[in-house]
C-alpha cells in the first residue's frame, strides 16, 4: 500500500511530484509582490485610513497617517528572503526532477517550510513590540478598537482607531507550499530507497 | 568523490551567500553604519488649523458665533461636535456651548464653523449685565472637541473666543 502510494507520487520512482508542486508554489510565492499579513485602521471610506502595514517575508509596507514608514535595513532583508526561497524552489525543482539520483537528496531542503512559521513568530514578537511601545494591544488577527492619547501642548489628546488585521491567502498559499516541500522531502528518501 | 556531499557543500554555499550577500551590500552602502540601517525614518503630515471669529447672531435664545476656519495642514480634518462651556468675562461658566453642524475641512481650505451657545433666562440675564458699562464683551468657549482625522475619531481641547457688540444683544430686544 505505501508502496503504492510512493510509486504514484513518483511516477515510477523517476520524479517526486510533491516536490514539483512545492516547487511551482515556492516560486510563485516568492515572485508574488502580495502582502501575507494585512493590519489596517482608521474608519472604511475615509481615504487612506490611519495607517497600514502590509507584511511578507520579501515585501514590507507601512503607512501612518498617509506616510511612508521605512526602516533602510528591510528592504535587504526582504531580497535575501526572497533570494532565499528562489534558491530553495530551484533546487526543489531540480532535485524532484532528478529523483532517481543519489545526490539530489540535499536539494530537497526545508526552507520552505521553515519561512511561513518562522513569519507569524517573527510577526508576532514584532506586533507584541510594536504594542508595548506604543501602549496599545495589537493582535495577529481579527478586528479591535485602539485607545490610545498623544499629549499635546500640555494637554492630551483622546484618539479611537477602529482597525483590523488578517492572514492573507498568500500566506496559506505559502504555508500549503512549505507542508508540500516537507512531505516531498520525507518522499524523496522513499524514492531514493527504492529506485 | 562523493556527489551528495559535493552537492551538499555547494548547497550550503549558495544558500548562506543568497541569505547573507543582501546583508553584506547593505552593510557597505551604509559604511557598516548598523545604528543608521535599523533606524526607521518617518515625517508626519503637518496637522494645523487656524480659527478666527467671523461673525455673531442672535436666533431666539441661541447665540451663534461664526468662525472662519481654515486647515493649513496636509490632512482633512472633520470638526463633528463640541462639548463645551462658554465663559464670561468674569471667567465663570453661564452657558453650553455645542457644534451647530459638522464642518469638513480638506488641506488648505477654509469653512465657516458655528458655535451654538444655549441662553436660558438666567444665562441671557448676565449676559445682559456683562454689558454694564461695556460696548462689547469677551466671550470664551472651551471643551472638547471630536474631529475625525483620517479615519480615526480624535478628542481634542478646544479653545475660541469671540467679542459680542451691545449692538447684538440691543437686536433681541
Amino acid at each position: 500500500m505505501e508502496l503504492g502510494i510512493v510509486k504514484a507520487l513518483s511516477i515510477n520512482h523517476r520524479v517526486n511530484v510533491l516536490g514539483l508542486a512545492s516547487a511551482i508554489l515556492l516560486f510563485y510565492t516568492a515572485l508574488s509582490e502580495k502582502p501575507w499579513w494585512k493590519m489596517t485602521g482608521g474608519l472604511e471610506g475615509e481615504g487612506e485610513g490611519t495607517f497600514s502595514a502590509e507584511v511578507s517575508p520579501f515585501n514590507i509596507a507601512l503607512n501612518i497617517l498617509g506616510k511612508p514608514l521605512t526602516v533602510p535595513i528591510l528592504p535587504y532583508v526582504n531580497l535575501a528572503a526572497r533570494l532565499s526561497i528562489l534558491l530553495a524552489a530551484a533546487t526543489m525543482l531540480l532535485g524532484s526532477l532528478m529523483a532517481k539520483k543519489p545526490w539530489s537528496k540535499p536539494l530537497m531542503g526545508l526552507r520552505g517550510f521553515i519561512l511561513p512559521i518562522l513569519f507569524l513568530a517573527v510577526l508576532f514578537f514584532g506586533l507584541s513590540l510594536a504594542g508595548s511601545y506604543a501602549g496599545v494591544r495589537l493582535p495577529l488577527t481579527g478586528e479591535f478598537t485602539l485607545e490610545y492619547t498623544i499629549p499635546y501642548g500640555g494637554h492630551n489628546i483622546a484618539v479611537e482607531t477602529p482597525a483590523a488585521a488578517a492572514l492573507t491567502q498568500e500566506y496559506w498559499i505559502a504555508l500549503a507550499a512549505g507542508v508540500l516541500s516537507a512531505l516531498a522531502k520525507a518522499l524523496h528518501g522513499r524514492i531514493a530507497l527504492k529506485g | 568523490m562523493d556527489k551528495t556531499r559535493v552537492v551538499k557543500a555547494l548547497m550550503l554555499l549558495i544558500s548562506t551567500a543568497a541569505a547573507a550577500a543582501p546583508i553584506f551590500y547593505a552593510l557597505n552602502k551604509y559604511g557598516g553604519n548598523i545604528q543608521a540601517l535599523f533606524t526607521p525614518s518617518y515625517i508626519p503630515p503637518k496637522i494645523d488649523f487656524r480659527m478666527e471669529p467671523s461673525g455673531v447672531r442672535f436666533e431666539g435664545r441661541q447665540l451663534l458665533a461664526s468662525f472662519k476656519l481654515t486647515n493649513l495642514g496636509e490632512v482633512r480634518l472633520v470638526f463633528e461636535g463640541l462639548n463645551g462651556t462658554a465663559y464670561g468675562p468674569d471667567g465663570k461658566a453661564f452657558a453650553s456651548a455645542s457644534l451647530d453642524r459638522a464642518v469638513s475641512l480638506p488641506p488648505n481650505s477654509t469653512e465657516v464653523l458655528m458655535l451654538k451657545i444655549s441662553l436660558d433666562g438666567e444665562a441671557l440675564k448676565r449676559l445682559v449685565r456683562y454689558f454694564e458699562g461695556r460696548e462689547s464683551v469677551k466671550v470664551e468657549v472651551r471643551g472638547e472637541a471630536s474631529m475625525l482625522v483620517f479615519g480615526s475619531k480624535v478628542k481634542a481641547p478646544i479653545s475660541a473666543s469671540f467679542e459680542i457688540g451691545l449692538a447684538d444683544v440691543r437686536a433681541i430686544g
